[in-house]
């Protein structure tokens, strides 16, 4: 039992091993083209920035939104924006993976001795993540100061939410095994979690709210995590821990499901 | 007219091409639908006290939505293709072709254009008359020249990507250019109509020229007049010829320092 158990451990440490390289080479990889890094990244920050503007325009109108006032807003916007940049860093092939299943390069993942569904996701990195993950770090920092407990909190729920985030997006990556190319899809499911990320969840009816905690969490992946920041709670902390990791489990069982109906184009590609 | 075929050509085969990616129309055409109920239920939570803000009701605030993300949904992919072929090299194979870059480029684009139009119309009609019923205060006068400022909101959309796409000649990347712009357009005029910035930046606002991009349509749908038409129409006429010889004039400039490796 004890080796067994002892086996697992060392199967998560090889897999965050892995996901650390990964990191490191991608980051390398990019700061051989600094510049263009550089650009992306603050063009990103930038491009954020702009709706702070759209929100002080609606705030300077009214006063509170469905009970959200300006600094909750901006702190809705902090934890969507780094958990999406976190994602885009750390698993940058988030969006791709349903291509990568229909042109068959899956091939050079399987022939890899670690879990195809890690290996995959976080062999690229999206430079101009970086933007975006940096502005809700900015953003968090205006709002709640140097508080180094919730900066804890937020940067836990960032990681959290970004695993739930890819977690969904790869679920619909995934019916491509079953349905072709599903990529029109997990580009809807992208959408619908975004979108409903950046607004006050209090302004939807009850149907939609009834999706955003359910099939498209975005609930858990913001507005949980914003409540908690807002009023701690122990029980709301585990309760949000084992769905996020329900979630993040189911899309790795579909994934792996879905794998086994894989068929290779016998692509020959070069992995660099 | 064997010039202008040859062009009519590109676009046909261009929508033909976008056709094929059904999925991905219907894709488009939902985010278009999510993104006006987001819009509804916020002005919704909004207005739930005044009933309405700077004369825009919730039904006039949702048809403007309509109107203005018509424009900025149905526009072209121009700026990431001209970036792709400037930067990978695949200029150097239209350059000795016999059409003229820019106008292959245009044509190409007007052809995905012209079927995410098609697509989005009839979805914006819809939503518009499910979530909100008729536009208040319509006029069927209103039409024509609604219709003309869409397709010079769509054109100006168009030249001022492909100005942006044409600095790749210059920098080795570009998108952060093409973000902000993309930005200052939805922030002057399409997340907000002029009428809601402050004093000043809304002064600002009316002489750049992303306000008339997607305000300008969405304006003259809500609150049309006479005056409101001939202060628009003239300066999207204008801005869109400027920013088409400023794109040409950028393109001479540079493909003359264009240096292409390999083969």
């Amino acid at each position: 039992m004890s080796t067994e158990a002892e086996g697992r451990r060392n199967i998560i440490c090889t897999h965050l091993k892995l996901i650390a390289l990964y990191f490191k080479y991608n980051l390398q990889a990019a700061m051989e083209y600094r510049a263009s890094f550089i650009a992306q990244s603050i063009g990103m920050f930038l491009n954020d920035t702009f709706f702070i503007f759209f929100w002080w325009v609606i705030f300077s109108k009214v006063s509170s939104l469905g009970g959200y006032g300006f600094k909750d807003v901006m702190l809705i916007w902090a934890l969507a924006a780094s958990t999406f940049g976190f994602l885009h860093i750390v698993f940058g092939n988030v969006r791709q993976l349903s291509r990568i299943i229909m042109n068959g390069e899956l091939d050079t993942y399987l022939l890899q001795p670690k879990n195809v569904f890690i290996n995959v996701h976080c062999s690229r990195m999206d430079f101009s993540a970086w933007g975006d993950f940096i502005y809700g770090y900015v953003l968090f920092f205006i709002v709640c100061g140097l508080n180094p407990l919730k900066l804890l909190l937020f940067t836990l729920f960032v990681i959290a939410g970004g695993l739930l985030t890819g977690a969904v997006m790869a679920s619909a990556d995934t019916l491509t095994f079953y349905i072709g190319n599903s990529s029109a899809i997990t580009r809807i499911v992208t959408e619908f979690l975004l979108n409903f990320s950046l607004y006050p969840d209090s302004i939807f009816g009850r149907e939609v709210k009834w999706i955003m905690y359910s099939l498209l969490p975005a609930g858990f992946i913001v507005f949980i995590p914003f409540k908690l920041l807002s009023a701690f709670s122990w029980y709301g902390l585990l309760g949000l821990m084992a769905v996020d990791t329900a979630y993040i489990c189911l899309a790795w069982l579909f994934f792996k499901k879905g794998l086994k109906r894989y068929e290779s184009g016998n692509l020959i590609t070069t992995k660099l | 007219m064997r010039t202008l075929r040859k062009y009519l050509l590109v676009a046909e085969t261009s929508i033909s091409s976008n056709m094929m990616y059904a999925a991905n129309f219907l894709a488009g055409t939902f985010f278009f639908a999510l993104i006006i109920f987001v819009f509804l239920q916020l002005w919704n939570a909004i207005s739930l006290n005044s009933g309405s803000m700077e004369g825009y009701t919730v039904n006039r605030m949702v048809w403007y939505y309509i109107a203005a993300e018509l424009v900025v949904l149905s526009k072209s992919d121009v700026f990431r293709s001209m970036n792709e072929e400037i930067r990978g090299g695949g200029i150097a194979y239209k350059l000795n072709k016999p059409y003229s870059f820019i106008a292959y480029q245009f044509s190409d684009g007007m052809g995905q254009t012209a079927v995410r139009l098609c697509a989005n119309l009839p979805v914006g009609i819809l939503v518009g008359f499910l979530y909100v019923g008729r536009l208040e205060g319509f006029v069927w006068e209103s039409l024509p020249a609604v219709i003309l400022s869409v397709l010079f909101g769509i054109l100006l959309n168009f030249f001022m990507d492909a100005f942006i796409g044409m600095t790749a000649f210059w920098t080795e990347d570009n998108s952060a250019f093409y973000w902000i712009a993309q930005k200052l357009s939805f922030v002057l005029g399409l997340l907000l109509p002029l009428e809601f910035l402050p004093g000043v930046i809304r002064q600002i606002a009316v002489y750049l020229p992303f306000s008339y991009i997607a305000y300008a349509p969405a304006r003259l749908l809500t609150s049309f007049s006479k005056e409101t038409l001939t202060s628009i129409l003239p300066v999207q006429v204008l801005y869109t010829a400027l920013f088409a010889a400023l794109t040409a004039w950028m393109y001479m400039k540079g493909v003359k320092k264009l240096n292409v490796n390999g083969g």
